[in-house]
């Protein structure tokens, strides 16, 4: 029974590399779709990284009047936080709402002459919440607006922003889910291709199988050495999209990093290494397997 | 030891089903262990197909066909491996497995069955010595000559020591010179006590022979001499 394995190991790997030409236009072409069928996992990275950073500059802000007492504005800002719908608030003073917009705008004159128009400090304190969830807003600033503070407060701002959260919500919602489709439209173009081409190297050995048959091979032992050979075939493609995804990750990084503000792809390589690796060597190796073993059983009936 | 009785085998057109070629018809005789017997007629007599029916490479469609009595239409699909190392077969056109050497092609018809290393290093330079094939054992098929091939061929259909032989048209791709070659190996094989079945067109070779001769035409058997000669 070893010895029976073992020959079929050595048949598998002289078949594979006896057909250096077959094998390496094989190999090629699954790499090509495991290394894009792989990509998938750092493009689904790249896209929680975006959402993350929207979700992270997505608030709303709750102004209050000129004349709101301090304490009252601190008891506000602490019932808001208590309640399970928010994540973060941070409350901004007259001074700091001021600042903030010196700092952003001292280079636009126009902007600064208006401020100097008007006279004095014409921003008004807020809190700035952060909701755990977008759709949560609506709930917070009704909270608000029924509260006994709805006296000390200006305007909620959450009814200008609605439409813009929601859009953008919507439509990371949108990114998702063709995310998911284009990925499963992937993953059986990804089937297709590989059996397809397992199939093709295997087709120009009709002749070869049919010569081991007549020799007293029993099916198995036909079908075990192009399995391997397969498996060879898959091992090389995953090890050679590996590398293809370390290349790509590495030379990329920089450019990435710019566009999609501070997303690093060779960290997420880094960090999906062996996730990837694993998936790759599952797919190369078993969906190879499997395709030799149906493409030769057709020759064996 | 083999039975043909009353075989026949009727294909179908791959273009019009419904038009019969009878490629055998109503064939019946039996060999004996140790007989050497050539089946002559012209191309399309129907040879092949009597090979290919012992080999259960095809079903007749009537008749049975016996090999050591057993009918070998009837064997599963898990005991035709072991009906087809009891007969070694040559081809006319070789039918090497192309990406393996002179000796791995033999050695291949020996690890199938199982047999232990020490067997295969033992037998293989044996056999390829009783071809005249030692000095090529390393070349793969492209690198030898047709006479070569054939060589090769014969060794590995011996290698299991089967108690026959099937020769189909072994000298059809070689010239007159490695013709009579394979023809004194074949003779050699039978003399050392197996079974040979010659399935050829080739006159001289079969007058050469003064064996039993069974004459096919258009799929039937017109003549079955027991020191024959080929004519039509």
């Amino acid at each position: 029974m070893l010895t029976t394995f073992k020959r079929i190991i050595k048949s598998g790997w002289e078949n594979f590399y006896r057909s250096s030409t077959a094998s390496v236009a094989t190999v090629f072409i699954l790499a090509i779709v495991i290394f894009v069928t792989s990509s998938l996992f750092i493009i689904k990275d790249a896209s929680n990284y975006l959402v993350e950073q929207i979700k992270d500059r997505t608030d709303v802000s709750v102004y209050l009047i000129k004349a709101a007492p301090r304490n009252r504005i601190l008891n506000l800002k602490e019932e808001v936080y208590n309640l399970d719908e928010v994540s973060q608030v941070d409350f901004v003073s007259q001074k700091e709402a001021y600042n903030r917009f010196v700092e952003e705008h001292e280079e636009d004159p126009d902007l600064m002459g208006a401020i100097d128009e008007v006279g004095g400090n014409p921003f008004l304190a807020s809190l700035s919440i952060r909701a755990k969830d977008h759709d949560q807003y609506a709930q917070i600033a009704q909270f608000i607006e029924e509260s006994e503070y709805s006296d000390i407060v200006e305007k909620i701002d959450y009814y200008q922003r609605k439409p813009i959260i929601e859009k953008i919500f919507s439509l990371t919602a949108t990114i998702n889910k063709v995310g998911f489709g284009v990925g499963l439209g992937l993953i059986f173009i990804f089937l297709l291709v590989t059996f397809n081409t397992i199939q093709l190297a295997i087709y120009n050995s009709n002749e070869e199988i049919s010569v081991m048959k007549l020799v007293g091979a029993s099916n198995w032992f036909i079908r075990g050495s192009f399995i391997i050979q397969g498996m060879i075939c898959g091992l090389a493609a995953s090890l050679a999209s590996m590398l293809l995804l370390y290349i790509t990750s590495l030379g990329l990084n920089g450019k990435i990093e710019g566009l999609l503000g501070g997303f690093s792809l060779y960290s997420s390589f880094l960090s999906n290494f062996w996730i990837l690796l694993g998936i790759q060597l599952l797919l190369g190796l078993s969906l190879s397997a499997l395709s030799s073993y149906i493409a030769v059983k057709r020759h064996l009936n | 030891m083999i039975s043909f009785e009353n075989v026949t085998k009727i294909y179908h057109g791959k273009k019009d089903e419904s038009i019969p070629i009878v490629a055998v018809e109503d064939v019946s005789f039996e060999i004996e262990r140790k007989e050497f017997v050539s089946i002559v007629g012209k191309s399309g007599s129907g040879k092949t197909t009597l090979l290919k029916l012992l080999l259960a490479e095809q079903e007749p469609t009537e008749g049975k066909v016996f090999f050591n009595n057993k009918n070998v239409h009837k064997l599963s699909s898990s005991e035709l491996p072991d009906l087809r190392r009891d007969i070694g077969v040559v081809f006319q056109d070789y039918k090497l497995l192309s990406k393996k050497t002179a000796y791995e092609n033999v050695a291949y018809a020996m690890e199938v069955i199982g047999a232990d290393e020490e067997e295969i290093e033992r037998d293989i330079p044996e056999v390829l010595k009783i071809v005249g094939l030692s000095h090529r054992a390393n070349h793969f098929p492209a690198e030898l000559s047709g006479g070569e091939k054939q060589r090769v061929a014969i060794a590995r259909a011996l290698i299991h020591r089967p108690q026959v032989i099937l020769a189909d048209e072994p000298t059809g791709n070689l010239d007159p010179y490695h013709s009579v070659d394979i023809i004194k190996l074949l003779k050699k094989i039978y003399e050392l006590g197996t079974t040979v079945i010659l399935a050829t067109h080739d006159k001289k070779v079969v007058n050469s022979l003064g064996k039993r001769v069974i004459t096919l035409e258009e799929g039937r058997v017109i003549r079955d001499e027991e020191k024959g000669r080929f004519s039509f």
